[in-house]
């Protein structure tokens, strides 16, 4: 079994659809960081500050911002719960910069995957980063440079689509090598629509991640 | 058109259905380094001397082990000839640790690929690495080792059989976070048959860079 740990709440036939497709008869468990918690409760943690917020999306449709210190750990009970529950290998659906999570079997963080991916593709290491909130691109900026790249940012979040286009014209730069949906709300369609509308290639955490957990889960 | 190069000869429909599943749509040409050369011609790239062999297949079946260093200027003259022919992106399919091709176009090395891609994955750096000779064994435990690994290495040729499972036996024993095939002609069925061997987690060289492929193809579109 694959395991998968959601942000906010399940369901998630996004993320279902995209892991399915690389994954067709392996058995696909997604568990969600804030399943079982009232508005309210979702509510209190929104309240907490910080300074590294996730845009997140609950079962009824809203969304709401938590700092990645609130929910790291609620990702990581979620994380072991899915490996005491049989899973091979976990992946994490959100593009943060999570700490290690260190369970016994692959922890799959794009966090991580992204960068790695991209360093390997891109030789000016010139890249734009999508973020999808406004308040979330300083500490998406600063999460890149550690990494080594020089780094154009925007934002369109994958729950609202009047955003796409005001961010792929700040991305419309050909000194970009590449685009990062840094998000893995963002699906295939969204990519390639940004890509036309950009005309500057995207890498996705979403199609990214499905296809390296298909590769260490044997698919 | 996406170029791919084999260090060998082709055909290779190992490659061609990899890049045909995971690249679906996009026009793609295989061509091997080695293509056209005799026999004779390729005995005597092998005798070359040098520290880092790399392991290929020929038209025949039969395989060669031929110097890193011997096979840059040929493989990087296979690349441009692709660009000439309008390749737009190149794919290098051997993980081999070549120097950074200057062609004119992107080039997806597995050989980059791969440590990266690792790295996100085992943080604790324990790999385990299958190189295909056991003549690259002492030299890619170096270059895993420089890339900040702690590696355990295994030998076992995609192209002779009955090597897998004193491959998998090692890795069974040294239990590393994740196993990385690191050899081009490991394929699927290596992979499913090593995972079942070993229980260890794997990482393929082949599918990884298709899918990769087809990742940055997608956002092209």
């Amino acid at each position: 079994m694959l395991g998968l740990v959601t942000i906010g709440q399940a369901p998630r036939p996004d993320f279902d659809a995209a892991f399915r497709e690389h994954l067709p008869s392996t058995e696909i468990k997604l568990l969600g960081a804030l399943d079982g918690m009232s508005v309210h409760q979702v509510d209190d943690l929104a309240g907490i500050p910080g300074t590294y917020p996730l845009h997140t999306l609950l079962s009824d449709g809203s969304t709401r911002d938590i700092d990645i210190s609130v929910l790291a750990p609620l990702v990581e009970k979620k994380a072991r719960a899915l490996v005491d529950d049989g899973a091979r290998a976990v992946a994490i659906c959100c593009a943060g910069g999570f700490p290690d999570i260190s369970c016994g079997v692959p922890v799959l963080r794009p966090g991580r995957l992204l960068p790695a991916l991209a360093g390997a593709v891109c030789r000016t290491r010139r890249i734009g980063v999508v973020s999808p909130i406004a308040s979330q691109m300083a500490p998406a900026q600063e999460k890149w440079e550690k990494d080594g790249f020089s780094v154009k940012t925007a934002f369109a979040s994958p729950y609202r689509h009047d955003e796409i286009t005001a961010a792929a014209e700040e991305m419309a730069d050909p000194e970009l090598e590449v685009v990062i949906l840094d998000c893995m709300g963002h699906g295939a369609e969204y990519r390639d629509q940004f890509s036309q509308l950009s005309g500057r290639p995207a890498l996705l955490a979403q199609t990214l991640l499905a296809k390296v957990a298909a590769e260490i889960v044997g698919g | 058109m996406l170029g791919l190069v084999t260090i060998g000869q082709t055909p290779r429909p190992d490659f061609e259905a990899a890049f045909k599943e995971y690249v679906p749509g996009v026009e793609f040409r295989i061509v091997g380094a080695l293509d056209g050369l005799e026999p004779g011609e390729i005995d005597d790239l092998s005798a070359q001397p040098g520290d880092y062999p790399l392991h290929m297949l020929l038209a025949d079946g039969s395989t060669a082990d031929i110097q890193l260093e011997t096979l840059q200027p040929i493989v990087k003259q296979t690349m441009l000839n692709l660009v000439s022919d309008g390749a737009s992106a190149i794919g290098l399919l051997c993980t081999g640790r070549f120097p950074e091709f200057e062609v004119g176009v992107p080039v997806l090395e597995p050989g980059k690929l791969l440590p990266a891609v690792a790295g996100a994955i085992a943080t604790s750096g324990r790999v385990g690495v299958v190189t295909p000779i056991e003549s690259q064994r002492e030299i890619v435990r170096e270059i895993w080792e420089s890339d900040g690994f702690s590696p355990t290495v295994a030998v076992s040729s995609p192209y002779h059989e009955g090597q897998i499972e004193a491959a998998a036996k090692v890795m069974a024993e040294a239990k590393p976070e994740l196993v990385v095939l690191d050899c081009m002609g490991l394929g699927p069925d290596h992979r499913d048959e090593f995972t079942r061997l070993s229980g260890c987690p794997t990482l393929t060289a082949q599918t990884l860079l298709a899918k990769v492929a087809g990742e940055v193809a997608g956002g092209l579109s």
